[in-house]
């Protein structure tokens, strides 16, 4: 890549998609899914790294959560998709349980917006994500968290449609798979994704863009 | 999986750029789609389908991607561009008023059949009436390109991501080209054995 993006804190969102204890922490109903692609990335550490470079540089950190399960989802739905279904049979993310919590390092802190709760894998339908980021300026959404080829690649897909500028971070993302990790980031990724950077890439650009002022 | 059950008022059929750029001998992306097209028989496979689908009764939407403009095209003044759509625009594919921006002769829409706005970029609903026309007409259920083998991909690699890893989290029903075919015949068969229930 020739030129990074510029990263200007007025125009630029860091998305945190799921950060759900039963996603990323040891112990959640999720977490031996992502657990292997996890530790290899470092996971854990890079989104600590990414979340606190936008917070120090200004960026607006934007929670955007899957719904939280409560007795009754979709019993009486039509047509549930196979992943509400399943969700549904394991109570995950439940709402009032420490799975549906955010992970200790990542809680909502004065000025983060939390969208919505989307109910199935992308943050923009049938939530006001769209409209919290307009409100605010934000033109720029970077993408982390979980997973890779659901909730993230179908919340970034529907960015670009809507009009963002959109940016994948290799490491700050997960998957049950390594070969659902390469579609996500290696297959469908570059058909539309404005930016695929690594967590190092992307903290140095925000530095970059903050050393500008 | 058993074969699911498409009620002709609740059905409707997604027919997605069927394009000659896209499927058709000469068109610029065919050489793209070519062997695994081939491979599955994709478009014999979509005919077959759109045919059984208007036997039976079953609605037919179309969601055509954007056709390119050119010079004209209001993608030149866009701040941010997707790189599929910079390719697109680059090669001028779907060009309106050309051979390429046109549907393939037998894919061409009957009257009566729905034919959503174009779609930007990928999504047939991102900025569209497509889920407009869907629920004024009714339909609660879709038959996609996610018949197996009636999609087709620049890669095998791709094939695979979207028909192992992807399409189970959120499709119904995934069907080859003949389960989709049978459960629309059985779609005629039971609304007229409805119908003649109703008068005998």
């Amino acid at each position: 890549m020739t030129e990074t993006t510029t990263y200007d804190p007025k125009t630029t969102a860091v998305l945190c998609v799921d950060f759900y204890n039963d996603f990323l922490s040891e112990g959640g109903k999720l977490w031996p899914w992502v657990k292997e692609i996890a530790e290899e990335v470092g996971l854990l550490d890079n989104l600590r790294s990414i979340v606190r470079t936008a917070r120090e540089a200004g960026i607006s950190v934007y929670h955007v959560p899957h719904h939280r399960w409560e007795p009754g989802d979709y019993v009486k739905w039509k047509y549930p998709s196979p992943y509400q279904l399943g969700g549904a049979e394991r109570q995950i993310f439940a709402k009032g349980t420490w799975g549906g919590t955010f992970h200790d390092d990542f809680q909502v802190q004065p000025g983060d917006i939390v969208a919505r709760e989307h109910w199935a894998s992308s943050g923009f339908p049938n939530t006001d994500l769209d409209h919290q980021l307009k409100r605010y300026g934000k033109e720029k959404i970077i993408m982390t968290g979980l997973l890779a080829n659901t909730c993230l690649e179908a919340t970034a897909r529907i960015g670009m449609e809507l009009g963002y500028h959109v940016t994948l971070v290799r490491d700050a993302t997960s998957a049950r798979s390594h070969e659902a990790l390469h579609a996500a980031l290696d297959i469908d990724g570059p058909t539309y994704a404005h930016e695929i950077l690594t967590t190092a890439e992307l903290v140095a650009a925000i530095k970059k863009a903050r050393s500008r002022d | 999986m058993s074969t699911p059950v498409f009620e002709k008022d609740l059905t409707g059929l997604l027919v997605v750029d069927p394009y000659n750029d896209f499927i058709s001998e000469g068109g610029i992306l065919w050489p793209l789609v070519k062997e695994i097209a081939e491979a599955v028989h994709c478009v014999p496979n979509m005919l077959a389908i759109l045919l059984a689908a208007r036997a039976a009764g079953v609605r037919v939407f179309f969601a055509p991607h954007h056709r390119d403009r050119g010079r004209e095209d209001e993608v030149e003044g866009w701040k941010y561009i997707a790189p599929i759509q910079k390719f697109g625009h680059e090669r001028r594919i779907f060009g309106a008023g050309t051979w390429g921006g046109t549907f393939r002769e037998e894919f061409t829409p009957l009257p009566g059949e729905v034919v959503a706005q174009e779609h930007w970029c990928s999504s047939g609903f991102a900025n569209t009436d497509l889920d407009l026309q869907l629920k004024k007409h009714g339909i609660h259920k879709l038959i996609v390109t996610l018949v197996k083998d009636a999609i087709a991909s620049y890669r095998w690699e791709e094939m695979q991501a979207t028909l192992e890893l992807n399409l189970p989290n959120y499709a119904t029903s995934i069907l080859s080209a003949a389960d989709t075919i049978a459960a629309l015949e059985h779609t005629t068969v039971d609304f007229d054995a409805r119908n003649h229930a109703r008068a005998p």
